[in-house]
């Protein structure tokens, strides 16, 4: 019997992804980790079946839990997981791991006349182009004296990260910052500015 | 401290050495599904089913199906055995190997059934009337899908020589305006090359009304002697059937005596009325009766005395022409006379 566990998980890139499965009364039998659609194990029980050492099984003797990890979570990751108990009658669950490519880094409150400071940081296979910057649902553009909104690219990782910087938090700059990147990943960050006078 | 595999001093990879095969077996033997690996060096084999169960993983047994092995005749045999193969056993068996990527192999298992009749979606023994349709059906399965014969023999015992194959090939058999001579057994006969074959037999029988056939419409005999009086009836199912004189049924006494007897042909019957000591007041019409749910019919016969008069007349017509004593056909017609009345 499995426990009720988390059968929809999100990542950002680079995290440490951890695929639930919670197996009651196991017995003998094995649990088995796989992708839906590839025809190999991944892991069976607490061994990692393919070369591929992000992979590893949580688990210890005394409890229920299989859980699947995967280290430094990448966009071809996502997908469909099965987690199946070595028996004829055919249990198993599906776990969807999404992983998300943009990732808004920054404070969520600040004082009024403080920097704020976002950085967005876009990966995927290629290198994405551009990223773009919404706040309220309008696009934010730099402008001289008030907002800056820099890109660096990083081959290596292949992330393009953006940083919006406005130099003084003013009341009106409160609101939904969302980062889409032109692989239209997309990402929200709620910012407050605070008024302690 | 590096720690080298011994697959990677060598940088010799894994490989399947026998090409992909299917593997065919019949229901309840067992198939052995082959996967031999050159160099696997310290690499784990799995098997997996279509639905990408996991069964087998290294030398062991996953699945909880003790029927599922790891048969390994030689050291690079990793192959899959099933023992007591069942049909739903059937499909794209994988042997994988854990090299980077996972090197797959595929088995493709078929599973042949010998035939089988479905007792619960098959014909049973079939009564009917005259005229109908009648449809008999023998529901089969296997594998490959099995040809159904029709065979018919008569419902007689020892007839079974007789048999027959008729109509088509297919589940079903169908007989239109049925006649009594439909009747008999039949049988069908599934085949599908994996033995053994099998049969089912059904019984039809055609009900129809009563006909009566005298083989003598009118007997004669003397007062004094015996007669028998038959009466054939021919009806499914058989009928109720009597004699009948001056308007009442006979039953067995010391002056008649009333058997029932079959002769031979299925549905017929002779009925026969044995009549002793004949006296003046047996001679008449006797009606046979039969009767079944499905109608009746009657057929009537005379039984009369032997009329020495007209042999008397008859004397005495020759007597005139001839030199015969007329005392001595006298003396003749007083005694046809005596014994015949």
């Amino acid at each position: 019997m499995f426990n009720r566990t988390p059968t929809n998980v999100t990542y950002h890139v680079g995290d440490t992804a951890i695929l639930p499965c919670s197996v009651r009364n196991l017995g003998t039998k094995e649990v088995i980790w796989k992708r839906k659609n590839q025809k190999h194990v991944i892991t069976v029980g607490d061994f990692v079946f393919i070369s591929d050492n992000s992979y590893s099984i949580d688990h210890r003797d005394d409890s229920d839990d299989w859980n699947l990890i995967i280290k430094n979570v990448q966009k071809s990751h996502a997908g469909y997981f099965e987690c199946q108990v070595s028996t004829r009658e055919n249990m198993n669950i599906t776990v969807q791991l999404n992983v998300i490519a943009v990732h808004i880094s920054g404070p969520a409150f600040i004082d009024k006349g403080q920097p704020i400071v976002l950085t967005c940081n876009a990966s995927g296979p290629i290198t994405p182009d551009d990223i773009d910057w919404f706040k309220d649902g309008k696009k934010v553009r730099s402008s001289a004296e008030h907002i800056s909104i820099r890109s660096i690219r990083n081959a290596e990782t292949k992330t393009l990260y953006s940083t919006l910087k406005i130099k003084h938090g003013e009341m009106t700059d409160s609101g939904t910052y969302i980062c889409r990147s032109s692989d239209l990943e997309i990402e929200s960050h709620n910012l407050m500015v605070l008024n302690g006078n | 401290m590096v720690y080298l595999k011994f697959s990677d001093i060598f940088a010799v990879n894994p490989s399947f050495d026998v090409p992909v095969v299917n593997i065919t077996v019949i229901n309840g033997k067992t198939a052995i599904l082959p996967c031999s690996v050159d160099s696997l060096g310290d690499h784990k084999v799995v098997w997996t089913d279509q639905f990408s169960t996991l069964l087998t993983f290294d030398i062991q047994r996953i699945i909880d199906d003790d029927r599922i092995g790891v048969d390994r005749p030689y050291t690079k045999d990793w192959n899959l055995i099933i023992h007591d193969v069942r049909y739903s056993d059937k499909g794209r068996y994988i042997c994988q190997i854990n090299t980077k990527p996972v090197q797959t192999k595929s088995v493709e298992l078929i599973v042949l059934v010998p035939p089988v009749i479905l007792e619960d979606s098959s014909s049973n023994d079939v009564i009917c009337r005259e005229g109908e349709t009648v449809t008999l059906t023998c529901n089969v399965t296997g594998v490959p899908t099995p040809t159904v014969n029709w065979y018919k023999r008569p419902l007689a015992d020892g007839a079974s020589h007789l048999k027959e194959k008729v109509g088509m090939n297919g589940e079903i058999l169908i007989i239109h305006n049925v006649s009594r001579f439909c009747d008999g057994i039949y049988e069908c006969v599934a085949y599908n090359d994996i033995p053994p074959a099998v049969n089912r037999e059904m019984i039809v029988q055609v009900e129809f009304a009563p006909e009566i056939r005298l083989p003598n419409k009118r007997i004669s005999q003397s007062v004094g002697r015996e007669t028998i009086l038959e009466c054939i009836i021919e009806a499914f199912p058989q009928a109720l059937s009597f004699w009948r004189y001056k308007g009442k049924e006979l039953k067995s006494s010391h002056k008649h005596r009333i058997e029932v007897y079959q002769d031979g042909e299925e549905h017929q019957i002779t009925l026969s009325l044995r009549i002793v000591d004949i006296r003046q007041e047996d001679f008449g019409k006797y009606v046979c009766h039969a009767s079944n749910k499905l109608g009746s019919d009657r057929e009537a016969m005379d039984l009369f005395g032997k009329k020495a008069v007209y042999f008397l007349e008859y004397l005495t017509k020759v007597s005139r022409e001839s030199y015969l004593n007329r005392h001595f056909i006298f003396a003749i017609s007083i005694y046809l006379l005596y014994i015949c009345f």
